[in-house]
């Protein structure tokens, strides 16, 4: 259905152009065009800060652009006197202690309530707390966590700080959780009743493997929170025994002056699981958030 | 109902028992202590917890705070802005990756990445770029003959700034979400609006919108309630500053309990934000008609 001829009359250009498919054509590279852009807006931060971490301090503070790369920040960071390789330990120790247990505690969880009989008291009043805990800002916890934490001589160790992630992190693996066992077909346990499996035995060995999809999106979402968490660890650790990375990098702000290099260094090597995760967990990660949020 | 009545009765006590516990001691026990907290003088010395009653009288100071108020105002503000223009922006984005064909998980991947990553992080660089004598901004600005901004220490751009920033972190959600409730949509819809010669604005505002509802309803409420919680990117970037300007209820409220150590104080502080939330989230909940349109 082409029309010539008719581009002096006024006609819109994707009349003109014609076909359906044309149009589609001309809408896609419009799409992707802005697509592009944004891409581009998302990235530009990262690889300056990347460039930042590679670059001499003259560098970052002169006029123009140049790109001489030097290793030096972050073998700052990992040389003696720095406590990043400290910090980094505690982060990844934290954060997988804490997605492990919010997975067992939560997939069980979610496995008792979605798939046996409770009175209605307990199924609303756990889920609705369950909310009321998301909802909650973190800030109204931090007081009491604070002043415990220091009365029980938890305050500034890794165990207090995986605690309260476990907390952040069981309404998300449970909801997941839930919805994934309230979809599975009772003949699973029926089957393994008949078998004489005990009810531990088919959770554990039924539905924990069937559900692994499940887990791994819950659990890539715990982790990330968990690494990416600021205001629990800034407020319930002080020194190098329990601090995060996040925390360490906030404190190269000084009062007066910024390391910009190790800072940007740090930061980078803060970004890479994150990186990581989108782009070889993506499908779990988008699964996590749209169930997280439409379940409700 | 599984084989048997009362079938894995002691299992499934046993199974929840872990997760009451955790419930009880990490949220319902110290939120009571909150409260409790809230109505006196608090402090901790030497490793124990000294508690003085004072009734009402921090509630009574609240209202006289006229830095708190600035920060409610502030959240607000943020919280609006933010959500509205992420909305708009990744309800756009949305519509657009529906149009292509190849190459939406790429995108979706690259929008997705600061999500995940801790906003103290992305920090340096968005500070830099403010900077006013060496950053990004301003050097475009000079080769534009524009004039150079303060950005972040100036209280009239320092929120706006923020807010760029928080913008540029969680557009992504927003797109997600909306992107699954698009790609909901039963594609013969438009196929009949197709052949019954429908324009593109007729589809969008008789058939993508009004089925999109649920979603935009939940994209909303979520990303509302998580903006109320800012501290992170804030803190990152100003921690407050210049003055009040970027001031938030979470930065304050953090403020007076570790800085000021004033835990009393800011446990009733922290039991208003609770109540700010909660009277937001109920009236969105109510407004959105959330629960019917998800049933």
């Amino acid at each position: 259905m082409t029309r010539t001829g008719t581009i002096a009359t006024g006609r819109t250009l994707t009349a003109t152009l014609g076909s359906a498919k044309n149009r589609r054509r001309i809408g896609a590279a419009a799409s992707h065009t802005v697509l592009i852009l944004a891409s581009l807006i998302i990235l530009i931060p990262f690889l300056y800060g990347l460039w930042i971490s590679l670059s001499p301090f003259t560098d970052i503070t002169a006029r123009g652009f140049q790109f001489n790369p030097t290793p030096a920040h972050y073998e700052g960071l990992f040389g003696r006197g720095s406590r990043i390789p400290a910090l980094l330990v505690n982060s990844i120790v934290v954060s997988l202690a804490a997605t492990l247990l919010s997975l067992a505690i939560g997939s069980l969880s979610a496995y008792a309530i979605g798939r046996f009989s409770w009175s209605r008291w307990v199924t609303v009043g756990i889920l609705g707390w369950l909310i009321v805990v998301q909802t909650l800002p973190a800030i109204a916890l931090v007081g009491p966590y604070y002043t415990l934490a220091r009365q029980s001589g938890l305050y500034d160790t890794r165990f207090v700080l995986v605690l309260v992630y476990i907390l952040i992190n069981l309404p998300l693996v449970i909801w997941m959780m839930l919805a994934y066992f309230q979809g599975l077909p009772r003949e699973l346990e029926e089957a393994g009743v008949i078998d004489g499996m005990t009810p531990w035995q088919i959770y554990l060995y039924i539905m924990v493997p069937l559900s692994a999809p499940a887990l791994a999106a819950s659990g890539v979402i715990a982790f990330i929170f968990s690494w990416k968490e600021f205001l629990m660890a800034l407020s319930l650790t002080s020194t190098p025994s329990a601090m995060t990375l996040p925390v360490g990098i906030a404190g190269f702000v000084q009062d007066y002056s910024i390391q910009y290099g190790p800072m940007a260094a740090a930061s980078t090597i803060a970004v890479i699981p994150g990186l990581l995760l989108a782009m070889f967990a993506q499908r779990h990660i988008v699964s996590g958030l749209t169930t997280g949020a439409m379940k409700q | 109902m599984s084989a048997a009545i009362g079938y894995g009765r002691r299992f499934k006590v046993v199974a929840i028992v872990p997760l009451v516990l955790i419930i009880g001691a990490l949220s319902i026990y110290p939120l009571i202590e909150l409260l409790v907290m809230s109505l006196g003088d608090v402090a901790v010395r030497f490793g124990e917890r000294q508690w003085a009653w004072r009734g009402l009288a921090n509630y009574q100071r609240m209202f006289a705070d006229a830095g708190y108020w600035v920060a409610v105002r502030n959240t607000l503000v943020y919280v609006i802005s933010s959500m509205g223009a992420e909305f708009v922006i990744g309800l756009s984005l949305a519509l657009l990756t529906t149009k292509i064909r190849r190459g939406a998980a790429v995108y979706r991947t690259i929008l997705l990445i600061p999500l995940l990553v801790p906003p103290i992080a992305v920090a340096t660089s968005w500070r830099l770029m403010y900077n006013p004598n060496f950053g990004l901004f301003n050097r475009v600005f000079r080769m534009l003959s524009m004039s150079p901004q303060y950005w972040l220490s100036q209280p009239e751009s320092a929120l706006p700034a923020v807010i760029a920033v928080s913008i540029w972190y969680w557009t992504a959600y927003s797109f997600i979400l909306l992107l699954a409730g698009l790609q909901n949509i039963p594609g013969e819809l438009y196929e009949s609006a197709d052949i019954d010669g429908a324009g593109a604005i007729q589809r969008f505002f008789y058939i993508t919108l009004p089925l999109l509802k649920p979603a935009i309803a939940v994209t909303i409420l979520f990303r509302s309630v998580n903006a109320f919680k800012v501290f992170d990117i804030v803190y990152a970037l100003t921690f407050g500053g210049p003055g009040l300007s970027t001031e938030v209820i979470n930065t304050y409220v953090y403020k007076v309990f570790i800085i000021h150590q004033r835990l009393g104080y800011g446990a009733s502080l922290a039991i208003t934000a609770i109540l700010i939330v909660g009277v937001v989230s109920i009236g969105y909940t109510k407004l959105f008609g959330v629960e019917r349109g998800l049933r």
